[in-house]
């Protein structure tokens, strides 16, 4: 993974409160998650990455320079906030003009990209009303087109899709992926752990303002060797199931919410994919679905964030 | 343990180059905006009223064969029948429509996420401030002033020029200063209503305190604080009529009226006034953009 930006012990006070303690993380081409409950410090970090503000210690980098201050590094971002205020009686087109401009463009150049990046997010109609009368969904969109104007190397996008319908927002996630493909790396954050998931499986999980846990989401939850997994298994012999999986070692638990389902806990999840098709064969019981929970982002954001994800 | 390190790298201020445009476009950009109110296009057509009262007082006396306007010109840009009046009300509108209303929308940190410094938004807004200000406190008097070089003959040539220059200078720094003051109202205050209220405060009272306070504290010194007072001060001394080579030296340093410092007094004050609003400004700004962007 070449490396597009990179914190080194990186730790943000604001007055008395740490926002950030010592955080190290590096962040490649692709898309990055940025995962973390409301004050992890995940906005902090986007700021930190676009410049607009320095760290209390250690060193941001983009690319091989610090973005506080210089504008060479600051012209190849593309940011969006995380709040929607706007100018109210600004139109998208010529808000998302005027902020291409100023990255070096002619107002000319700046209309056409502004036009083509407002198209893109799905704003054709709308581009030329005020701010003021967008929902915050379609403004979500105006700011997003915003970053992505100038056609940025690194994206920052901090909560990018609250409020978009389910249309706009697998319209902005094709958008993303159309900016990941053209060589784009994007840094994204949010509290909906699915729009991270339509988008990347490389997350970083902050909580209170530390890194938890870096990498691929498979293979931190693989890593998670002490926290049971649920895999669920419906078929038409669960009772049956139960009964032989009752006696393995590795099984914890064993739940029936309905007569079709059964839930198995387990500390080794390799070992009942395994059994569970021979046992169901030996039974001669037909399995309709075998699924883990489990393993998805949200179950390893929910286990990281509460205490006894901490020792990790 | 493990063996304790600190490592300090430290930071350095950016000294490379710039984009030369950002303040150009934030310039324009703020002009356009402020521009597209109907209050401060009403604020500059109210603005051109006195001016046209001047020029056609100023007409009448010239037919009836009288002689220099006697600077009448250059008092539009203080008298609060003049420009001044307007030109406050432009400067209380941006007061609230620049800084205090990218503070209000969030959008310094669109703005500071960019290459953009501190210094390069200060002079965009400054600038594009200014000049719609100056559009109705310099406009109207510096139109008049032009015209009536156009008409100056032999004789009078000499002092509608240094009229005119005096008009230009002094109302393009009377300008400066307003949408200074419009500015840092925006970023002590962050609100529309705090920003105007600043403005009004450190224009307004002085000048109304100058006057009222003249007769009774020793000394003109509380108009050194009032804005019109001081470039009426340095603008009166300047376009005063000239005996001879020194008579300036004479003006610069004679009271013109019980309310008015000696104009080189008057100088300086506008300097410190200048240097205070912009180091302020300068620095505040500094802090908002690097606040993270929410300040």
């Amino acid at each position: 993974m070449s490396t597009m930006a990179r914190l080194t012990n990186v730790t943000r006070l604001y007055d008395r409160t740490i926002a950030l303690r010592g955080v190290t993380v590096e962040l490649g081409a692709g898309t990055t998650g940025l995962l973390g409950p409301n004050g992890a410090g995940k906005s902090t970090l986007l700021r930190l990455l676009v410049g607009l503000m320095r760290p209390t210690s250690g060193e941001v980098l983009i690319g091989d320079r610090p973005p506080f201050g210089d504008p060479s590094v600051l012209g190849r971002i593309g940011y969006c906030p995380e709040h929607e205020h706007a100018y109210e009686g600004l139109s998208a087109l010529r808000f998302v003009q005027l902020m291409t401009e100023l990255h070096g463009y002619s107002p000319a150049d700046a209309a056409q990209r502004a036009s083509a990046r407002l198209d893109a997010v799905g704003l054709a109609d709308a581009m030329t009303r005020p701010l003021g009368t967008y929902s915050k969904g379609m403004r979500q969109r105006a700011k997003l087109a915003q970053a992505l104007a100038h056609d940025p190397d690194l994206l920052v996008l901090d909560e990018p899709l609250t409020g978009c319908d389910p249309v706009s927002r697998a319209r902005v996630l094709d958008v993303l992926r159309g900016e990941v493909k053209r060589g784009a790396a994007i840094v994204m954050s949010s509290h909906v752990l699915s729009e991270i998931e339509a988008l990347t499986s490389r997350i970083v999980v902050l909580h209170r303002g530390e890194v938890l846990a870096e990498g691929d989401v498979h293979g931190i939850r693989a890593l998670i060797d002490r926290h049971p997994h649920q895999v669920r298994v419906v078929s038409n012999g669960s009772r049956r199931l139960a009964e032989r999986l009752s006696t393995v070692e590795h099984v914890i638990s064993l739940q029936m919410p309905d007569t079709q389902t059964l839930v198995v806990e387990t500390r080794k999840p390799d070992a009942l994919y395994d059994a569970v098709p021979r046992l169901a064969a030996e039974l001669d019981v037909e399995i309709d679905s075998l699924s883990s929970p489990d393993d998805n982002m949200a179950a390893v954001f929910r286990y990281l964030t509460t205490d006894h994800g901490s020792t990790i | 343990m493990s063996e304790a390190v600190i490592r300090e790298r430290g930071y350095q201020a950016y000294t490379g180059p710039t984009l030369p445009s950002v303040r150009r476009v934030l310039a324009l950009h703020t002009a356009r905006t402020l521009l597209a109110r109907k209050c401060i296009r009403r604020a500059i057509t109210l603005a051109c009223v006195p001016a046209l009262v001047v020029g056609i007082g100023m007409f009448i006396a010239k037919k009836a064969g009288a002689g220099e306007d006697g600077g009448q010109i250059a008092r539009l840009l203080t008298h609060g029948y003049g420009t001044l009046f307007p030109a406050l009300i432009v400067a209380l509108i941006a007061a609230g429509g620049t800084l205090a209303e990218d503070r209000r929308a969030g959008a310094l940190s669109y703005y500071f996420a960019r290459p953009i410094v501190a210094a390069d938004y200060l002079i965009g807004r400054l600038a594009g401030t200014a000049f719609v200000v100056a559009l109705a406190s310099v406009g109207p008097p510096l139109a008049l002033g032009l015209l009536q070089v156009v008409q100056a003959d032999g004789a009078t040539l000499l002092g509608a020029v240094v009229q005119l220059a005096v008009i230009a200078v002094l109302g393009g720094a009377l300008s400066v200063l307003l949408a200074a003051y419009a500015l840092l109202g925006g970023a002590l205050a962050g609100s529309r209503g705090g920003a105007q209220g600043f403005l009004a405060l450190v224009v307004l009272v002085p000048w109304v305190a100058a006057g009222v306070m003249a007769n009774l504290v020793d000394g003109p010194w509380l108009s050194l604080l009032s804005l019109p007072h001081v470039v009426e001060a340095i603008a009166r001394a300047l376009v005063a009529k000239q005996d001879g080579p020194f008579a300036i030296l004479s003006a610069l340093s004679a009271q013109s009226e019980p309310t008015l410092p000696p104009a080189w007094m008057a100088a300086c004050a506008l300097v410190v006034l200048g240097a205070a609003t912009g180091t302020v400004l300068f620095q505040r700004i500094d802090r908002l953009a690097h606040a993270g962007g929410d300040a």
